[in-house]
């Protein structure tokens, strides 16, 4: 056909033409290839992103309970005034109007509501936490813990509010039974940060348990148990158009509530730990101590169950609920009103003082002392050209050792320490030193983390002549140049000054020498030694138990919110006291007569002493001396002839150990064996039915506990998590409550 | 009588007196391309409480329209068009000045289209492209009349053409619609190459496309910033997600997460969740790419290439330079403007606004292309006409 149509140079351009033609559709075929075979997965994935958005229905939280089943930490509905950006986007005035009513009716201005709706990072969004950390389609939280009038009227006005809704989320509640606090022991939770859900990033899938707008256990059994605490959340995908409006849903799960844990605290005897270590306070305060700080331990020696662990001074747990204010803040952090953040019977690092003699007896015993040797108990002891005194106890006559610890007598511990010292080679020591004291210390686990189920734990120290030298070779630098230079941060207190620039000088010399002195000081528990309260419960309790050392514990066990026990906590030993049956006898005589006839005699006086009787050690230990009053110790444990609880205190600053510690130790003892007038009554005693309870509380189908009704004067609350706070608002809430746990995921 | 229902009657053996395969192709696209307009616009009318179907009906009434648009040009006497030409040409003109009046109507920036009163509206530019594609056919083939090939234009002759092209053109970038006057350059070059103009011109000529391409996208750019930040987009999708590249990037991935068998009509993600703007107009092919998948995509380029190939094969065998040059205007026309819309949806062409042809949705562009088949029909026609006379 060619022939009649147009040929040659028209022609060929006309294939050429038809090859780009056919050039274009292969480049465009490749590139559908390229999209929609090797990058499918990709742009799948993309799409999918874009469709759905992941509507969370957060979990409530678990309570936790005390040993009888009463709720220490619960949840309770607050109503949450919440602004809907994406309703506030279609207002002709992007909502501006609705935030002058809002900001009227709370007492805030609309600049400030708005700029609590900017998304962190963006221009003119504030700081954290003012600013909003959540997804751009996700109602922002105004108003926290809202009054009900301004929810009601939010919620009846809703033609003049629009976009703003009151919701109801759970927050954590505090029944306190007995008026217990416990804000150390139960913990707080404040908001995940970046840096905890980036981390999570790196996990797999199904182990990012957290939630951009979650709360997570920052202390505590709230931070040590924090993810059987915090249950699972419900999770819809819902699918939505290109303006995020909902266009259908699925793959719904419900929330799982959180565990219910069982603690071991009895919140009754709490109530009184912390009743009487503010009275021991109050005590050496009107004695004229500082009594900056305090502890109360209460130990079930027969398992390492903690009882009560109370911190002086403490703060309201509630300050944690909704948004923290600075200040108040700042204050938990003020030394100034003791630092109440810091929990003392597990972080407060204490000098034992007089409470170490027990390890010291006990490598007496190991190393040649017997219970009748009788060691001479003069007023001052010389330790090469130091002289040593004695502070608590003084004696005419040579002392047993039994009789040592009943009148606190440094100087035959002194000797004891001393001696020992001398016998592994003194300033020469032969090249295994057997170093008694310190290893008897170490078999007590003092000095190191208790392992009790709380984070943040201190270690304290225990110092022996490895130590000394690992430690020389990290200071001496500082400590020549202090020799050299001295202390003139210290100049208006040249005495302080000039005493800290001859040990720095001492040390500077030879301060990897374990000195006589040393050793001396080590055996009555001053020194360098530190211990952590709980520490020296723990060894307490192991005398009392004939020589186990159980790892304090609170968990007991965790319950389904149906009622049903998931799991366990069995108690774990962590060692056993290398100490025979007598020797162990010896030291709790010891402890007895400090009692009945010794250091604690004035305090317990009146005390039904045959009933249930204490044996326990005084403590008045002295402070590295920068102008710091002594500590007031009272370890102990009791009934003596058949021991079950292990009580120990301590006042930092407080004087000594019978006026202050032992004072609280004894109104504790009162309120376990129901002691009043003098006479031992077991049912009234503050545990209910006389003792801790030995299996678990029993659980109803609605998770909550059945709780054994207490004689005792103040009532306990038991809510359930729901009906407590549900007829505060009625079926509003409830209504409510349903549609409201919803936080979009982002 | 050279149209082909009076050579029906004439006892020419076999069945192609009409390219079935032609037709057939450009009905096949029109007809996917009203289901993809219906996918497409199908959640926004049942959010209105509307027909769904509401565009499908409206697309099919065009398809209707174009092709009776497309029989009637079919039918001209090829002489007789060659003769309408001037006037062709003269009113697309007035329609385009009309854009420019106050009978315009700007949508998204460029004015290039004319209110006709109860919300109908027409595009001129498309039926520009029929008229440029005649009128050049007309100037580069006029001295030599039929079979008289081997001549080349002249240079005057080839000045007069730019001009004549240079005029609508003009108006067009005023609009502006850079789109069209691409595809309207890459047209002119291709038909006077193929006139046999001498390859000064030809050279010259891509030359200049591709400066004006160059100057284009450089910091002398004529261009207004949202063309301009268009093709940087291109360049760089990740400019500017919210704005210019949004819809780019959600049409690429609408097309890459349809995979090879698509999430099938009705059921894209992207599409149903309205995520690419303009889905059921310039961007309908991102439709086919995420419901029909990597083999809805490739019928398409297929029943495309077909269109073309026929194209080229009339144009190949036209009887005269005017209708060779027809057949090439058409066929140029039809294939940069697929490949321009489709590459930008692919995003690997920057973003111009031209619709994919016989597919998206709108009469104008619809009757254009049925007018350009019209065309290839008729020299078809010619063909058969002229081998029946020999």
């Amino acid at each position: 056909m060619n022939r009649q149509g147009v040929t040659g140079l028209s022609s060929t351009r006309l294939i050429v033409f038809g090859v780009l033609v056919i050039s274009l559709v292969l480049t465009l075929a490749g590139r559908f290839v390229q999209l929609q075979v090797m990058e499918a997965d990709r742009y799948s994935s993309i799409a999918s992103d874009n469709r759905t958005r992941d509507v969370v229905h957060a979990a409530m939280r678990g309570q936790i309970v005390d040993q009888a089943g009463r709720p220490m930490v619960s949840n309770r509905s607050s109503l949450v005034i919440t602004a809907d950006p994406t309703s506030f986007r279609k207002q002709a005035d992007k909502g501006h109007a609705v935030l002058v009513r809002l900001g009227k009716l709370v007492g805030m201005s609309a600049t400030d509501l708005a700029a609590r709706m900017k998304q962190c990072g963006t221009p003119g969004a504030p700081r954290p936490p003012l600013c909003w950390n959540g997804s751009a389609v996700q109602p922002v939280p105004l108003v926290k813990d809202a009054p009900q009038d301004i929810a009601l009227a939010v919620m009846e006005r809703s033609d003049e509010f629009q976009g703003v809704t009151a919701e109801v989320s759970g927050v954590r509640s505090y029944p306190a039974p007995f008026g217990v606090n416990a804000a150390h022991v139960l913990g707080y939770l404040q908001p995940v940060s970046d840096d905890e859900l980036q981390r999570q990033q790196q996990l797999p899938r199904n182990e990012r348990w957290l939630l951009r707008n979650d709360l997570i256990g920052r202390a505590g059994l709230e931070s040590h148990y924090d993810r059987e605490l915090r249950g699972s959340p419900g999770l819809t995908k819902l699918i939505v158009d290109r303006q995020s409006r909902v266009v259908g849903s699925r793959e719904v799960t419900e929330p799982t509530t959180g565990q219910t844990l069982v603690t071991s605290i009895d919140s009754h005897v709490q109530a009184v730990a912390e009743a009487q270590i503010a009275n021991s306070i109050k005590i050496s305060r009107s004695r004229g101590y500082r009594a900056d700080s305090g502890a109360i331990i209460v130990l079930d020696v027969t398992n390492g169950n903690v009882l009560a662990l109370a911190s002086w001074p403490t703060y309201d747990p509630k300050m944690w609920v909704g948004r923290v204010d600075n200040a108040a803040y700042q204050a938990l952090l003020d030394p100034k009103r003791g630092t109440p953040l810091l929990f003392r019977p597990t972080q407060g690092l204490l000098p034992p003082g007089s409470t170490f003699k027990v390890v010291s007896t006990a490598a007496a015993l190991k190393n040649g002392w017997s219970a009748n040797t009788r060691i001479p108990c003069p007023p001052t002891y010389m330790v090469g050209k130091r002289k040593l005194s004695n502070f608590d106890g003084e004696a005419a006559h040579a002392l047993t050792l039994p009789e040592a610890l009943e009148v606190s007598c440094n100087t035959v511990y002194y000797r004891i320490g001393h001696m020992l010292w001398m016998r592994d080679g003194g300033l020469r020591p032969k090249s295994t030193p057997e170093e008694a004291i310190y290893h008897e210390a170490k078999a007590f686990h003092l000095g190191s983390r208790t392992g009790i189920d709380m984070a943040a734990e201190s270690s304290g120290r225990i110092v022996g002549r490895q130590e000394r030298i690992e430690r020389y070779r990290a200071m001496k630098p500082i400590w020549c140049r202090r020799a050299k230079n001295g202390y003139p941060e210290y100049k208006n207190r040249p005495s302080w000054a000039a005493y800290l620039k001859a040990i720095a000088a001492e040390n500077c010399v030879d301060g990897d020498k374990f000195r006589g002195g040393d050793a001396a000081l080590f055996a009555i528990g001053q020194g360098e030694t530190l211990v952590t309260p709980l520490q020296m419960a723990v060894a307490y309790a192991a005398i009392a138990n004939g020589g186990t050392l159980w790892e304090p514990h609170l968990a007991k066990a965790f319950v389904s919110p149906g009622g049903k026990v998931l799991r366990v906590i069995k108690p774990v030993k962590k060692g056993h006291l290398d100490l025979t049956t007598a020797q162990i006898d010896v030291i709790r005589h010891g402890l007895r007569l400090v009692v009945t006839g010794g250091t604690a005699s004035g305090t317990f006086g009146s005390y039904p002493n045959s009933a249930f009787p204490v044996a326990g050690k005084t403590g008045t230990a002295q402070m590295g001396g920068n102008n710091l009053q002594e500590t007031s110790w009272f370890a102990s444990f009791a009934p003596a002839n058949k021991p079950r609880y292990a009580v120990l205190a301590v006042v930092s600053q407080g004087g000594t150990g019978s006026s202050s510690a032992a004072v609280a130790v004894r109104g504790v003892y009162e309120g376990l064996a129901g002691i009043t007038g003098g006479k031992v009554d077991a049912t009234k005693s503050i545990l209910v039915g006389g003792h801790p309870l030995s299996g678990l509380p029993k659980f109803r189908k609605d998770g909550t506990a059945v709780v054994p009704s207490v004689k005792s004067a103040t009532p306990s609350a038991n809510p359930s998590p729901t009906s407590a706070s549900v007829p505060l608002f009625g079926l509003l809430v409830m209504a409510l409550w349903r549609g409201s746990r919803r936080w979009w995921r982002t | 009588m050279s149209s082909f229902f009076t050579r029906r009657g004439r006892r020419f053996s076999g069945l192609a007196q009409l390219d079935w395969v032609l037709i057939t192709s450009a009905f096949l696209l029109s007809v996917i391309g009203a289901f993809l307009v219906w996918s497409a616009t199908r959640q926004s009318f049942i959010d209105q409480g509307l027909n769904s179907a509401t565009y499908f009906w409206k697309q099919l009434v065009n398809i209707v329209i174009g092709v009776g648009l497309g029989f009637i040009l079919s039918r001209f006497d090829h002489r007789m068009l060659r003769a309408y030409t001037p006037i062709i040409y003269g009113l697309s003109l007035v329609g385009l000045l009309a854009v420019l009046s106050p009978l315009g109507v700007t949508v998204h920036g460029a004015q290039n289209w004319i209110a006709l009163g109860s919300g109908f509206t027409v595009q001129p530019s498309e039926f520009t492209k029929v008229a440029l594609v005649t009128a050049m056919a007309f100037l580069l083939a006029d001295k030599g009349h039929s079979g008289d090939t081997e001549s080349k234009p002249t240079d005057k002759e080839i000045f007069f053409v730019l001009g004549v092209v240079a005029v609508p053109v003009l108006l067009i970038l005023l609009e502006p619609d850079l789109g069209t006057v691409i595809i309207i350059g890459v047209t002119a070059v291709s038909v006077v190459a193929i006139s046999g103009a001498s390859r000064k011109w030809v050279l010259g000529m891509i030359a200049a496309v591709v400066s004006a391409g160059a100057l284009a996208i450089s910091p002398l750019s004529p261009l207004k910033d949202y063309q301009l930040a268009r093709i940087t987009c291109f360049v760089n999708p990740s400019a500017g997600v919210r704005d210019t590249c949004f819809q780019q990037i959600q049409s690429r991935i609408a097309v890459g997460a349809g995979g090879i068998t698509g999430q099938g009509l009705f059921h894209g993600q992207q599409t149903q969740g309205r995520f690419v703007s303009f889905n059921y107009t310039d961007s309908v092919i991102s439709v086919a790419g995420e419901e029909l998948g990597l083999i809805g995509c490739l019928l398409i380029l297929g029943l495309l290439t077909a269109v073309m190939w026929r194209g080229l094969v009339i144009a190949r065998r036209a009887p005269d330079l005017f209708s060779r040059l027809v057949a090439v205007g058409v066929v140029c026309w039809f294939a940069f403007q697929s490949f321009e819309n489709i590459g930008m949806n692919l995003g690997i062409m920057p973003i111009t606004g031209v619709p994919l042809p016989f597919m998206s949705y709108g009469g104008s562009s619809m009757f254009a292309c049925w007018l350009g088949i019209g065309l290839l029909v008729n020299v078809h026609g010619a063909t058969r006409a002229s081998i029946l006379r020999a």
